[in-house]
């Protein structure tokens, strides 16, 4: 049991509390999970007392419970587990009042106040790549500078045309011309002037991380698509997979705007190759007796808040591997938001025995075990 | 039906946005890249020869004759099918919906055009046009708000009416995507205004900075809007947009109820459309029944004074799940804005931080409505 007598608890306010004869909902408002118990309303009703100052002895005594300590320290400590009550062991510093959303957000996922706080910590002090500054990349990296990201390493080596402005956020009229690694860099510090920025300005392609010091980073998030999105996430895996280093391949780009692509924990969930091994499993048909017609005029459309709901998703994924969350669910998925639908399909994809990058006799299996 | 214009060696293009594929000798395959739509269709090797050839240059009668295909009449039949599809485009046509746009704007919204004359039957220049031409009116410049608002900047539309009380604060930072740290103390409305200037200097905004209540007089904001949307959550997004729902339906217009608020952190909000779509009063009886026995109670007194400035209960989430609500609500209003079809919308759904799939609750419009119901 991890709750003990002298701590202190706290019903967390956005949790609602649901009673119905003896039949007790915890709501979690947040992220809409609940958790139902067989319990009195006037037991339920005793827990709106746990403010997060007294102790739970002074809480048991004031309820006249002290003789039941016994039985009331398992159910406390299953509503702890369970995130409903919170454990009041550190004060949160300054940046609550910058993040209360984002605190309470992790509030959902945590115990204590001070798991709350390791994993703010966590967030801040990453440096987080971000290869591409697109309709995708622009957004993805606001999004995470917004909820506490401090550390970016920007990769791009265009520079920002009137056509952009539709679709990438954080660009004005005033930056055409300008390289888009500078402009964007001067609105991330334009909303945190304590934001750390580097940027490389050249194109993801071979012998890109031959020819550029990275450095240390936590999370590399791949939007670049010149040529395809696969050439240039293999060359990020390639990368990523021997330092150990989680990757997400961004979705929203050309052809396949509506993709949202996957996570790659190293070692732990389906690997780019393992992907690329089921996808051709999954893609084998006949294709000698298809020609493809010239279109002479082929130009690729773009639906700029396609895009930006793509960013979306793996912003929030990018957020859990940052902050240590295991709720991922772009882990050994991709998935399209079907416009025709507007909802989301997703295929989940197994690691692989016989991957040659993670099997066991793949390339960087022995790497990621040591 | 009589084109003379079409009949008289006509040029056409194929759609930028397809590709065309050859399967065998006899079929051929038109694949919308953007929407992943399909056409398939038997044909003689004759017919392939000719879509092949199709280059935007050469009148149809000139491929034909090339080709040796002298049955015309047919040809005719079959390329008025391809353009009903949207799979050929006439030039003549295009050049005139071109003219529409001023050339700057048809270079900035290129890809937009495109993805447009993709999906939809009418041009994207059209298109493209519809959304320059409204004015949107927007009920709060919170997280989701704002960010629809600069979307839909981003995308053309060119005159806002901006309604908010509040002043930026120091944590704006992690809910609003126009923010600046100089912004901090100016009031929401007029920050707002600048960034959209700042995405597109053609933007014009009208400012109200006021709370509306019961009585306010919102009635010429909304006549002279073409779409409203409505992000105000307090007292309560449900209480405001029974306000305002009202006078759009009596004023027919459309109304987008934004999801993203307190609670519904990454719901998709609804588009309400009179007649067309189920009204706000429809959903507010649909929600009173469903959630008849629920007595939700909050431990309000351990709110931290922080949070008690905005909001009554800690509420927590994160830039990129407001971004997925704003995202939506725009997906569903430019197409919205283009098509004039509601029907494409599926109302209130919701998206979890923890799964990826909508839930959609489906709610039908009340037939005893006492706004939009038969009686």
């Amino acid at each position: 049991m991890s709750v003990e007598i002298n701590d202190r608890l706290k019903l967390r306010p956005s949790v609602a509390v649901v009673s119905n004869g003896d039949v007790t909902e915890f709501f979690l408002s947040d992220i809409r999970k609940t958790i139902v118990l067989r319990m009195q309303e006037e037991v339920a009703q005793l827990l709106f007392g746990l403010d997060g100052n007294k102790s739970i002895a002074d809480f048991l005594e004031v309820n006249g419970l002290s003789g039941q300590t016994d039985e009331v320290l398992p159910l406390l400590d299953f509503l702890n587990e369970n995130c409903v009550l919170l454990k009041m062991d550190q004060d949160y510093g300054k940046d609550y009042n910058r993040y209360p959303r984002v605190y309470s957000l992790l509030e959902n996922y945590s115990q204590s106040q001070g798991q709350v706080n390791e994993r703010i910590k966590k967030v801040q002090g990453a440096r987080v790549m971000i290869i591409g500054l697109g309709s995708v990349g622009t957004w993805v990296a606001q999004s995470l500078l917004m909820s506490g990201v401090k550390h970016f390493l920007l990769v791009d080596a265009d520079r920002v045309e009137l056509s952009n402005l539709h679709r990438q956020c954080g660009l004005t009229e005033a930056s055409i011309g300008e390289l888009k690694t500078e402009a964007f860099t001067k609105r991330l510090l334009e909303m945190d002037s304590e934001v750390q920025t580097e940027s490389i300005v050249d194109w993801l392609n071979e012998g890109f991380f031959e020819r550029h010091e990275i450095g240390h980073v936590d999370l590399i998030i791949n939007c670049a698509d010149k040529p395809t999105v696969d050439e240039t996430s293999y060359i990020v895996g390639k990368y990523a997979m021997p330092h150990g280093i989680p990757h997400i391949v961004g979705g929203g780009y050309n052809l396949h705007q509506s993709l949202v692509g996957q996570v790659v924990i190293p070692g732990k969930t389906a690997c780019l190759e393992c992907f690329r091994m089921n996808l051709d499993d999954l893609n084998e048909i006949d294709t000698s007796n298809i020609r493809k017609l010239e279109n002479k005029n082929r130009r690729i459309g773009s639906f700029p808040p396609l895009s930006a709901l793509s960013s979306a998703i793996t912003a929030n994924e990018a957020f859990k591997v940052l902050a240590g969350l295991d709720n991922l669910v772009m882990a050994g998925q991709r998935t399209e938001f079907l416009l025709r639908k507007l909802n989301f399909a997703n295929v989940e994809m197994q690691r692989r025995h016989d991957c040659k990058w993670c099997g066991y006799e793949g390339e960087y299996y022995q790497l990621q075990r040591n | 039906m009589d084109k003379p214009n079409q009949r008289n060696n006509a040029i056409y293009e194929i759609n930028p946005a397809i590709d065309v594929y050859a399967i065998g000798d006899d079929v051929l395959e038109f694949y919308f890249i953007n929407n992943r739509r399909r056409v398939t269709l038997q044909v003689s090797p004759q017919v392939i020869e000719l879509v092949a050839n199709i280059d935007g240059k050469n009148g149809i009668d000139d491929l034909c004759k090339n080709l040796g295909i002298d049955d015309m009449d047919n040809v005719q039949v079959f390329v008025d099918y391809l353009v009903s599809q949207a799979i050929l485009l006439l030039l003549a046509e295009q050049e005139k919906e071109k003219s529409m746009l001023a050339p700057k704007d048809i270079e900035r919204y290129d890809r937009q055009i495109g993805y447009f004359t993709s999906l939809y039957t009418q041009s994207g220049y059209r298109a493209q046009l519809a959304i320059q031409e409204q004015t949107v009116l927007i009920f709060g410049n919170g997280a989701i708000g704002s960010g629809i608002a600069m979307q839909l900047a981003m995308s053309g539309v060119r005159h806002f009416i901006l309604v908010d009380k509040d002043i930026v604060t120091c944590d704006s930072l992690e809910r609003h995507f126009f923010f600046r740290e100089t912004d901090i103390g100016r009031d929401k409305c007029e920050a707002m205004a600048d960034c959209l200037k700042r995405i597109d200097d053609q933007v014009h905004c009208e400012l109200h900075n006021m709370i509306i209540d019961y009585d306010t007089d919102v009635d010429s904001w909304i006549e002279q809007s073409t779409f409203v949307v409505n992000t105000l959550d307090e007292p309560y997004i449900g209480l405001t947009s029974m306000k305002i729902g009202r006078i759009c339906y009596a004023l027919r217009k459309p109304l987008y109820v934004a999801g993203g608020f307190d609670a519904h952190l990454m719901s998709t909000g609804e588009l309400i459309v009179p007649d067309e779509t189920p009204c706000v009063d429809c959903y507010t009886s649909y929600f009173q029944k469903a959630l008849r026995n629920w007595n939700p109670q909050y431990n309000t007194p351990a709110v931290s004074e922080l949070h008690q400035a905005n909001d009554q209960f800690e509420v927590g989430g994160l830039a990129s799940m407001s971004l997925f609500s704003i995202s939506y609500a725009v997906i569903i209003i430019l197409s919205y804005m283009v098509t004039g079809d509601a029907h494409y919308s599926q109302g209130r759904g919701e998206l979890l931080f923890d799964q990826l799939h909508i839930d959609y609750l489906n709610v039908q419009k009340n037939p005893y409505c006492h706004v939009c119901g038969n009686q």
